[in-house]
């Protein structure tokens, strides 16, 4: 029993840490970070079900990262400067705006036509 | 625009009379040096043999005084100090477009080249013409045909940092084709399709070019000022390299490129060249005019044009539009091969296709000037497998003359005999004939320099430019008979109808390895064993006239390696040789650039290479979510398609990302949804060694 609990802290453990690196990755502020971590964790551990940790956890964060980008999109006075660049989570798909930098001009259609070799 | 025939521009009556001029000296020089050739051979271009050596002997003569002469004519432009055509010579000394409403494109076309150096030259060129104050005028554009899954990862996250630390967000632009349709002519005619009639010039670099933003103003300026011009031309000077034998080939491009480059204006005039890169186009007649046909047949004698370059200068000439070489504009760098090895797959490229244009020669409309640049490209590789064609004819003559019994009255009842005798003297004065037309050239070259004030300073002062011309004279003497191999190797390999791949060129100064040296170089030094050993039973005089071409040759492999060795080039400079004034004096956009390269990337919680761009775009969320904003989804696909998909991402999930193939990274990188899958998942892994091979810590 001993050992299995013991089993079952290090997984969360490694849970804590996986969201922790996924958090500094996504270079999100620091406190919000830390909080999406801390209710990310509190919620995996209520979930029921057989899964690990890490799969409820990361399941957990991604459905908070979620909230928390609406929220934001909400309050355009949360915005600051840092985060012009960041793309929102989910990333939007194929759009050519990356966190507001255009990828590539509108499209001006015109023709290249070669002619037969003569 | 008008054609051939009723086009009366000022300067097409001075091109005229240059040509007639550069033909008659070539014809008349020719002609000396063959009869001078017929004297020194025994039976004096009696016998057939005899008879092929000197036809061969002065077509190669023909080719070499080609250089010569336009040489002269440029150093005749030098000590002139201007050609009354030169583009370059009205106009305001201020560097302004204020007054004009044009737009210019800067086109990066890349595929599978080293990112880091790609976005340093491009940061490198954008500073410098930010401090011009006008980049409003210009875009950027990034067209990448990268097929390598990681480099393709790999140029998204330079983009968005370089536009992050540039702070632009509307200007450096990313555009990555998904089919490599006719390669880099194809990748710019791609751009021209989707955005060209937004720009009235393009500017085109290549992967490693870099300029200066005077230089990229004057050129629009230039353009503006003269609307017939369809291109112009910048020459790019070679910077940057280390190895020996590309130190060898700046200083050559230093000193006597620019006395060769006012020749071939002065010849050329608004008929130039194209070079692909470092060059200034108007869109619209580029559009219009110089879309490469596909030729008949397979390749490569066939399909598409591989050197497109020179086939749209002839086609946008051929539109009426004039194509000018600004020889006298400074600011525009390029790096050459850092390899001997690395420069003749280049070659084997370029061989391929120049030979290609042999069977545009006789297109309809084409100007003659342009006819002829398509026979001398053809010739700068064929005439290799003349000079091969020349030194075993002469060898067998040499070695048929050890064997044959005089015939002392050849023309039957004669009084007296004819005596079959060589003639060294003459063999000699050819010889220096020879010489002359080969390095006088460069001699005047250095005498430009040397009575230009404060310029032989630039190269570390008269004595080392002395003796940075004797080093590259000695490097170029020695080399020439390993290329003259390689070329015509490419040349017969071509016309037999066999193709050559067009893979990317390593830039960076990586040697040559001993081992791969032998692979290359074996088979020449084992043919140039032979050759010389027959001549040295049969015939030892003629032996000894051909050990300058023997030695390189049986040294072939250690001249590779050792001209490799970015040490040894290291060495060089710091013996003041080969000294180049950039080296000297840097300019501001080379010291950005070199800044750029070595800027260390910040570092990244996640512990993977930052080449392993694939892992990146999986398991890095901000890589991952950039990569999923600059591709959309590819919409349906068979469900054949989506099976083999979704057995990869269990495969990358069960084994590692090592297990996949290039091919299948690309196709996970194409199908968004997968990719998702695969970031979700990836991020949910607890085997300890998968956890290493996507870079997650334990």
């Amino acid at each position: 029993m001993t050992v299995e609990r013991t089993t079952r802290e290090e997984d969360w453990q490694k849970a804590q840490q996986r969201l922790s690196l996924y958090l500094r990755l996504m270079k999100l502020p620091p406190l919000d970070s830390l909080e999406i971590a801390l209710q990310a964790l509190k919620a995996a551990r209520q979930t029921p079900g057989g899964e690990s940790p890490l799969s409820k956890s990361m399941r957990a964060l991604r459905r908070l990262l979620s909230e928390w980008e609406r929220g934001r999109k909400q309050d355009p006075e949360s915005i600051d400067g840092f985060e012009l660049d960041r793309i929102p989570f989910p990333a939007p798909l194929g759009t050519d705006h990356c966190g507001g930098i255009r990828s590539r001009p509108l499209i001006n259609r015109g023709f290249m036509i070669p002619e037969k070799h003569r | 625009m008008k054609s051939a025939d009723t086009d009366t521009r000022p300067w097409m009556k001075a091109a005229k009379m240059r040509r007639a001029l550069l033909l008659g000296l070539i014809a008349v020089t020719s002609v000396i040096a063959s009869s001078h050739m017929a004297d020194v051979l025994p039976n004096r271009g009696n016998t057939r043999l005899e008879f092929v050596v000197i036809i061969v002997f002065a077509i190669l003569f023909a080719w070499i005084s080609i250089g010569f002469w336009e040489a002269m004519f440029g150093f005749f432009t030098l000590t002139r100090r201007r050609d009354r055509f030169s583009l370059t010579l009205d106009g305001n000394s201020d560097l302004s477009l204020s007054g004009s409403d044009a737009r210019t494109a800067v086109l990066f076309p890349i595929a599978n080249e080293d990112v880091d150096r790609v976005f340093a030259g491009l940061r490198a060129t954008y500073d410098s013409l930010k401090q011009t104050g006008q980049l409003s005028h210009f875009h950027f554009f990034i067209l990448s045909d990268t097929s390598d899954p990681d480099k393709w990862v790999e140029e998204e996250i330079f983009w968005a940092g370089a536009c992050r630390a540039l702070k632009d967000r509307d200007r450096i632009f990313y555009r990555r084709r998904r089919v490599n349709l006719k390669r880099k002519s194809g990748n710019i005619a791609d751009f021209c399709r989707r955005w060209g009639k937004d720009y009235r010039y393009m500017v085109v670099m290549d992967a490693d070019s870099v300029m200066q933003g005077d230089t990229l103003v004057r050129m629009v300026q230039i353009m503006e000022r003269h609307p017939t011009v369809g291109i112009l031309q910048t020459a790019p000077v070679a910077v940057n390299r280390e190895t020996p034998i590309a130190r060898a080939q700046q200083f050559a491009n230093h000193v006597y490129g620019p006395m060769f480059a006012a020749g071939l204006h002065f010849i050329q005039l608004g008929d130039s060249h194209f070079w692909g890169h470092n060059a200034i186009l108007r869109v619209k007649p580029f559009m219009e005019h110089c879309s490469l046909p596909e030729l008949p047949g397979k390749p490569p004698r066939g399909g598409y044009i591989l050197s497109h370059d020179f086939v749209e200068a002839a086609f946008m000439r051929r539109g009426g539009w004039e194509v000018w070489l600004a020889h006298d504009l400074k600011g525009s760098y390029e790096e050459t091969p850092p390899t001997l090895l690395e420069e003749l797959k280049r070659d084997r490229r370029w061989c391929q296709g120049n030979l290609q244009h042999i069977r545009l020669l006789f297109t309809k409309g084409l100007f003659s000037a342009h006819r002829a640049l398509f026979l001398h490209g053809a010739m700068s590789y064929g005439s290799s497998l003349l000079w091969v064609l020349f030194l075993a004819l002469s060898s067998a003559e040499a070695i048929v003359e050890a064997f044959r019994t005089p015939i002392y009255f050849p023309t039957g009842r004669a009084l007296f005999p004819e005596w079959p005798i060589w003639h060294p003297r003459w063999a000699f004065t050819l010889l220096a004939t020879t010489a002359v037309v080969l390095f006088l050239p460069k001699l005047l070259s250095v005498l430009v320099i040397l009575f230009k004030k404060g310029e032989a300073k630039r190269f570390g002062g008269a004595f080392r430019l002395f003796s940075g011309l004797l080093v590259e004279v000695l490097f170029s003497a020695l080399l020439a008979p390993v290329r003259m191999l390689f070329h015509s190797k490419f040349v017969f390999i071509t016309l037999l109808g066999r193709q050559v791949g067009w893979g990317p060129q390593q830039r960076s100064d990586l040697g040559t390895g001993w081992r791969e040296a032998f692979r290359f170089h074996g088979t020449g030094m084992l043919l140039a064993l032979i050759w010389g050993t027959v001549l040295f039973v049969f015939n030892r005089s003629f032996f000894w006239w051909n050990t300058p071409v023997l030695i390189p040759l049986l040294l072939s492999v250690p001249l590779s390696v050792l001209s490799s060795r970015a040490g040894l080039g290291r060495t060089l400079r710091n013996m003041g040789l080969l000294l180049i004034p950039e080296e000297a004096e840097m300019p501001e956009e080379l010291q950005n650039l070199e800044c750029m390269i070595l800027q260390e990337e910040a570092p990244s919680p996640l512990p993977v290479n930052k080449e392993a761009g694939f892992v990146r775009a999986v398991v890095d969320p901000e890589v991952h979510a950039l990569h999923l904003c600059l591709n959309k989804n590819e919409g349906r696909v068979t469900e054949k398609i989506s099976a083999r998909r979704r057995r990869l991402v269990e495969k990358a999930l069960s084994k590692g990302p090592g297990e996949l193939t290039p091919g299948e990274k690309r196709e996970l990188l194409y199908d968004t949804g997968c990719l998702q899958e695969l970031h979700r998942r990836v991020w949910e892994i607890s085997d300890p060694a998968l956890e290493r091979q996507w870079g997650l810590p334990p």
